[in-house]
């Protein structure tokens, strides 16, 4: 069985950065006393791309993300938005920037037009038509106190501020935490739809594989704060199947191999999870004593795919099927 | 941009401003015997400034004044996560630290001063007290009234600190006492104001150091 530390990536691995990449971090590493949370993180977010970023809670995403946005300074390794040295952005360039953090902090004493008049005098440039336009898709009074909305509304709130400065990059911290099915959802295709044109580029956190298997193009999977996916989700998907064998028996012990992520008994059959199972791997599978009576390979879906990555090694479950039934 | 700091500060500290200027108004009208609560009045008989007791009421209520008003500015934003909002804002930060000082500065001054002041030219009207007065007499209390900035800025630098309000975190806010002993020791009046300038430009260089420094997680 494998390890955290020797998780296999997918094929086609993380991309090297080009040139006018939005987002790209080098080595990115970031200390709480003498835990490494963020663990040498390098990625790099092709522009025009909507990018998941994925991770269990407490994994390093809002910290990686602060990093990114200079609100924490890492411990080494460097981030650049835009072409810039994110523990020093310009403010010109923090304009072309939206950054929702995660809670989506606002002055509540407020309400929504005094928000809206409060954030327009930071920026030269003000879409207040699209923001009219926002306000009205989602229902949103220009006197109603931020205090009194729910949070649902207060993330509709904050992405509408986010989008009228017309940004050409949006870096979103976990956009749809404690918001329930519905309210998620609505949230999510309106925030596609709005905020994706062509050129502008997407990062947005969350641990809810749903939300970015139907938003993100690629995605990055960051398992106790290293960076262990970067690939294009498709990719990902594709990479990572269930096999299933069954033997007559007590299953045999499976060698370990590349590829392999985890592996459980459960009953006559072992469950392993492979990153890119290919020939090889199937043929050591077919030589094992007792032989399996079959091998089957299930597709996983991004959610599924996700779990087995990031849970790590399982313990094998008890065979409760073998019981005898004392009625 | 920084119209609108200003009159976001000046919504989030009205409230302490009120409460302040009544706490003055209070101890005044009873320094010049009125009684707000009897709704009486007696004739003064101590002599104003010398007595003290302008002096201490002033010092208390100036204090408190200070210490939440700095603490509204700092401690709060971080506590409701606000600071992240404010600080991506496309607007250096150092701009904003110098909005919100500024406002915090003039409010505080601005307020005791014109207790101070009110009380002053009560006492310069001839006929309201049974005592001469002089404007020297008021040396002490424009020397606490400046006492009060290097006060401000050791809760502001309390405020903005990581960590947990009860620990380290308070040292600068409980160091805000010695600018007390600096404006109540026996020295010249401007050797005294010389040291509480010093203290207020150490406290402007330690809250510029922590807010270019510290971490907003």
């Amino acid at each position: 069985m494998t390890t955290q530390q020797t998780l296999p990536q997918p094929t086609s691995a993380a991309r090297q950065p080009v040139p006018g990449d939005p987002i790209v971090t080098e080595r990115l590493t970031k200390y709480y006393g003498t835990k490494a949370v963020v663990n040498c993180v390098s990625l790099s977010v092709p522009k025009g791309s909507v990018y998941g970023f994925l991770g269990r809670n407490g994994a390093g995403k809002s910290t990686t993300i602060k990093m990114l946005t200079g609100m924490v300074h890492p411990d080494s390794g460097s981030c650049r938005l835009l072409g810039e040295d994110s523990q020093a952005l310009k403010p010109e360039t923090r304009a072309r920037i939206a950054y929702l953090a995660e809670g989506h902090p606002l002055y509540n004493w407020m309400t929504v037009g005094e928000a809206v008049r409060f954030t327009r005098a930071f920026y030269a440039q003000w879409n207040e038509r699209l923001l009219e336009r926002i306000l009205d898709h989602f229902e949103l009074s220009r006197k109603a106190k931020l205090r009194r909305l729910s949070n649902g509304q207060r993330a509709q709130v904050s992405l509408a501020l986010a989008i009228a400065p017309d940004p050409e990059l949006l870096i979103l911290d976990d956009p749809t935490l404690g918001l329930d099915t519905v309210v998620r959802r609505d949230f999510l295709e309106s925030m596609i739809q709005i905020i994706q044109r062509q050129g502008r580029t997407i990062l947005f956190s969350s641990h809810i594989l749903g939300d970015v298997e139907r938003v993100a193009d690629r995605i990055g999977v960051l398992v106790d704060g290293v960076l262990r996916v970067d690939c294009p989700t498709d990719v990902f998907k594709e990479s990572i199947r269930e096999v299933v064998l069954t033997f007559p028996g007590p299953p045999p012990e499976f060698p370990p191999c590349q590829g392999l992520v985890s592996s459980r008994v459960v009953g006559h059959r072992r469950e392993l999870i492979f990153v890119g199972f290919g020939d090889a791997e199937r043929q050591i599978a077919e030589r094992l004593t007792p032989a399996p009576t079959a091998i089957d390979v299930v597709e996983m879906n991004l959610e599924d795919a996700f779990i087995e990555y990031t849970r790590g090694p399982k313990r094998s479950l008890p065979v409760f099927v073998e019981e005898e039934r004392h009625v | 941009m920084s119209k609108a700091l200003v009159i976001k500060e000046l919504r989030e500290t009205v409230w302490i401003v009120i409460l302040a200027a009544g706490a003055f108004a209070f101890s005044i009208l009873r320094l010049v015997g009125y009684h707000p609560l009897l709704g009486s009045s007696d004739r003064v008989l101590s002599i104003p400034f010398v007595d003290g007791k302008f002096l201490s009421d002033f010092e208390e209520i100036a204090a408190a004044f200070a210490i939440v008003l700095a603490l509204r500015q700092s401690a709060w934003e971080s506590l409701r996560g606000t600071s992240v909002f404010l600080l991506w804002r496309p607007i250096s930060r150092d701009r904003i630290l110098a909005v919100k000082m500024a406002v915090g500065l003039a409010l505080l001054l601005g307020t005791t001063g014109l207790a101070f002041l009110t009380y002053a030219l009560w006492a310069a009207r001839p006929g309201t007290h049974a005592s001469p007065f002089y404007w020297s007499m008021t040396i002490d209390s424009a020397v606490m009234w400046l006492a009060m900035t290097p006060i401000y800025l050791g809760s502001f630098l309390s405020g903005i600190r990581p960590g947990r309000l009860f620990g380290s975190r308070a040292f600068p806010l409980i160091a805000a006492i010695i600018p007390f002993g600096i404006a109540s020791i026996e020295l010249p009046p401007l050797f005294r104001i010389a040291c509480l300038l010093a203290v207020d430009a150490l406290g402007l260089a330690a809250i510029h150091y922590v807010v270019r420094s510290r971490d907003y997680p």
